[in-house]
């Protein structure tokens, strides 16, 4: 324990069982030490969603974790307890911070203020829900969907990233949650900063989903590249009050499509240049 | 290169955590490595915290790791958290040999720095309730006076007992991601503060909330700075590249202007300010950007050419004034400003401001004009909030690419002042453009 305290990490080798016991193990130990620190190196594939806990940076030093079924690799603790849905049982400071790391399954990120994922090589999306105050830097996108950002979370900092998804870079999306509702909280998506970032793909870079009582607002994006359109706004399956897709900006962005901003709603006090 | 020392060395342990960490850095300045980590762990006292009683201090050409670490500010105490060394020798830090330079300090992981229990130093009641002559300056948490190449980047600062960092005669400074939480139980707990004599400052990602402005640039050399401008040089702020603030101010700015005295302010780069003041606490912000004011001085008001060349664009609020003027303004540029929600006024004065090259482009103003605590509606007419609310404004301005959703008017002209409107869509007005004897006002090259 001790040993813990000192070194300033737990590592899952300091722990027997499976891969996937070692790595909980690990995790748990780390909060209930309050170490605050998990460290993990080489390849690793889980059978089950590892658990993350409040106040843990997971540092990934040329590691590669991947899953062995069809299930999220990490998941917030929170989602687990259904009495914390409440604004006041957040989990906070949780940190994924990687050094030539690969992460080859979901990440899914509930009810949390303070996120901050830096350095990661992500194949599968990266998800938040009720999330707020997140940062999320120098990160290589290579899923179908890099970032999905659902109900509920607001004030992001994205910056840095390069990639080659699918379907979007970023897809904001006010419909997607996962886990309960979060009393006190607003499902409204807002106070999203996207920016210094460089994509290759000829599908939109990030796309956004309102929903009737869910609007997207206060949107700053800027300094993309991407092969396609950087922004594509709403369904063309559907049509919102244009008060849904608020107060957008797009500047500062080169993109190799013949429209940067693709609009399939109408949208209100929007930037576009 | 030499690993960074750690204070949890046993030969290191001094009589309080803030000993140790000193004569951990003494110690990396006779080895040369000339770094230190503090861990999260401290082995001296065997818990997790490391309780500051004194101010560390940071010699030149130095690093010190907050590695996952948290650290508060001893209760009872009156001294700040971090601070150059030559700041604790007022005659020499007031020199260009006073000069101290390369300072880093550096968050790796989750880094809370607190500041605890508060001491009740209050601006108004410390000259009588701690008459040491010290004033405020021993409850900001970081102080820097006098340091070139300064950096302090990845830290979350909660409860700062007054600014959380105070920079005095400081150049080449890079602030980076730093996050505020302060409840505003006391008055003045802003997050940075540049001061007299800064210039050459990088400051990107500034994030949460702060109990007053989360950056305020205040050049009032006749303030209690006077005493700490190095000789010499200028009292003036100068050369500040801002990029996404993203804050809730309380009732104050999330970036404030302000210069006395003879004082300037001069040359910023403002990108992104985002005023993120929640709605749920019936409070709104002062405004996102406070460019100036006709108060605070002692011997002279500011005039027209000492705050100028600002370029501020994509801003987004709800505060009582979107944008906020007063003193003076010239060679600026606002550009992509949009308000929104509880927003009275989107472009405002405080009594009077006299402004040159005023030019405000791609301009969303769209309060709800309900009242804050009712959620009534009114007519046009008797809206409580106006656009461009100009009156005390003097000088010359032009609008480009306006857009008003709901406003008693979309742009009041005061006496002295003319504005070139070009581009103007309103929704529901009471009147469109207002202009009071002595101003004048042309919408698309027509007279109005």
């Amino acid at each position: 324990m001790k040993e813990f305290k000192l070194q300033g990490y737990v590592s899952p080798e300091a722990f027997p069982g499976t891969p996937t016991e070692q790595l909980q193990k690990a995790l748990d130990v780390s909060h209930e030490l309050d170490i605050g620190r998990v460290q993990v190196t080489g390849s690793w594939t889980v059978d089950r969603p590892l658990r993350i806990h409040a106040m843990t940076e997971l540092v990934l030093d040329h590691a590669d974790l991947s899953v062995s079924g069809q299930f999220p690799l990490l998941v917030s603790s929170a989602l687990d307890d259904e009495s914390r849905a409440s604004w006041s049982f957040e989990d906070k400071f949780i940190r994924l911070t990687g050094i030539d790391a690969i992460i080859r399954g979901e990440l899914v990120f509930y009810h949390i203020h303070h996120l901050v994922l830096t350095g990661l090589e992500l194949h599968q999306p990266a998800k938040f829900f009720f999330v707020r105050e997140v940062r999320v830097t120098d990160c290589d996108l290579r899923g179908e969907i890099g970032l999905l950002i659902g109900r509920g979370s607001n004030n992001f900092i994205v910056q840095n990233l390069s990639g080659t998804c699918g379907k979007a870079a970023v897809l904001v999306d006010a419909a997607a949650q996962v886990g309960a509702y979060v009393w006190g909280k607003e499902t409204e998506v807002h106070e999203l900063i996207l920016q210094d970032s460089t994509f290759r793909t000829e599908t939109p870079a990030i796309l956004l989903h309102a929903t009737e009582d869910s609007q997207i607002f206060n949107l700053q994006i800027d300094h993309i590249t991407n092969d396609g359109p950087i922004l594509h706004i709403g369904d063309p399956a559907e049509t919102l009050p244009e008060t849904q897709y608020y107060n957008l900006t797009v500047v500062e962005c080169a993109s190799g499509a013949s429209e940067q901003v693709i609009r399939n709603n109408p949208t209100r006090h929007c930037y576009f240049a | 290169m030499q690993r960074a020392l750690s204070p949890n060395i046993p030969s290191l342990f001094g009589s309080d955590d803030s000993q140790t960490i000193q004569n951990a850095i003494a110690a990396a300045e006779a080895d040369g490595s000339r770094q230190i980590v503090i861990p999260r762990y401290n082995a001296r006292t065997d818990k997790n915290e490391w309780r500051i009683p004194t101010a560390i201090l940071v010699p030149s050409n130095f690093t010190i790791i907050l590695d996952n670490c948290y650290m508060v500010q001893e209760t009872g105490i009156h001294d700040n958290m971090f601070t150059n060394t030559n700041t604790r020798n007022r005659a020499l830090v007031t020199t260009p040999e006073g000069r101290q330079e390369n300072i880093s300090i550096f968050g790796r992981g989750n880094v809370i720095l607190d500041g605890g229990v508060h001491n009740r130093r209050l601006e108004k009641t410390c000259r009588t309730l701690f008459p040491d002559g010290r004033g405020m300056l021993p409850n900001t948490m970081f102080f820097w006076c006098n340091v070139t190449n300064l950096h302090v980047e990845d830290l979350h600062i909660e409860n700062q007992r007054w600014w959380a960092m105070t920079h005095i005669s400081c150049s080449q400074v890079f602030l980076k991601n730093l996050d505020f939480y302060a409840i505003p139980h006391v008055t003045n707990m802003d997050g940075i503060d540049l001061r007299i004599g800064c210039h050459d400052f990088t400051i990107e990602n500034i994030t949460g909330r702060t109990g007053d402005d989360t950056l305020a640039l205040t050049a009032l050399p006749q303030g209690f700075e006077s005493r700490w401008l190095v000789q010499g040089t200028a009292p003036d702020i100068h050369d500040v590249r801002i990029r996404n603030m993203k804050s809730d101010p309380y009732t104050q700015y999330v970036v404030r202007l302000l210069n006395q005295d003879g004082s300037q302010i001069y040359n910023l780069d403002m990108d992104t300010l985002m005023d993120v003041s929640d709605y749920a606490t019936k409070k709104r912000s002062g405004s996102c950007l406070c460019i100036g004011s006709p108060h605070y001085f002692k011997e002279r008001r500011v005039k027209l050419g000492e705050l100028r060349n600002i370029t501020a664009r994509n801003i987004t609020t709800r505060g009582a004034d979107g944008v906020l003027l007063g003193g003076t303004a010239q060679n600026i540029l606002l550009s992509n400003v949009k308000t929104y929600r509880d927003n009275l006024v989107g472009l405002g004065v405080r009594d009077f401001c006299d402004v040159d090259n005023f030019t405000v482009e791609h301009f969303w103003y769209d309060a709800n004009q309900q009242q804050i605590f009712t959620g009534r509606e009114s007519t046009p007419e008797t809206f409580p909030g106006s656009a461009f609310l100009l009156d005390g404004v003097t000088g010359s301005m032009v609008l480009k690419d306006i857009h008003v959703g709901k406003a008693r008017t979309a742009v009041t002209v005061g006496a002295g002042l003319d504005v070139q409107v070009e581009g103007l869509t309103c929704e529901l007005v009471g009147k469109d453009i207002d202009v009071v004897p002595g101003g004048s006002a042309t919408l698309d090259g027509e007279v109005r």
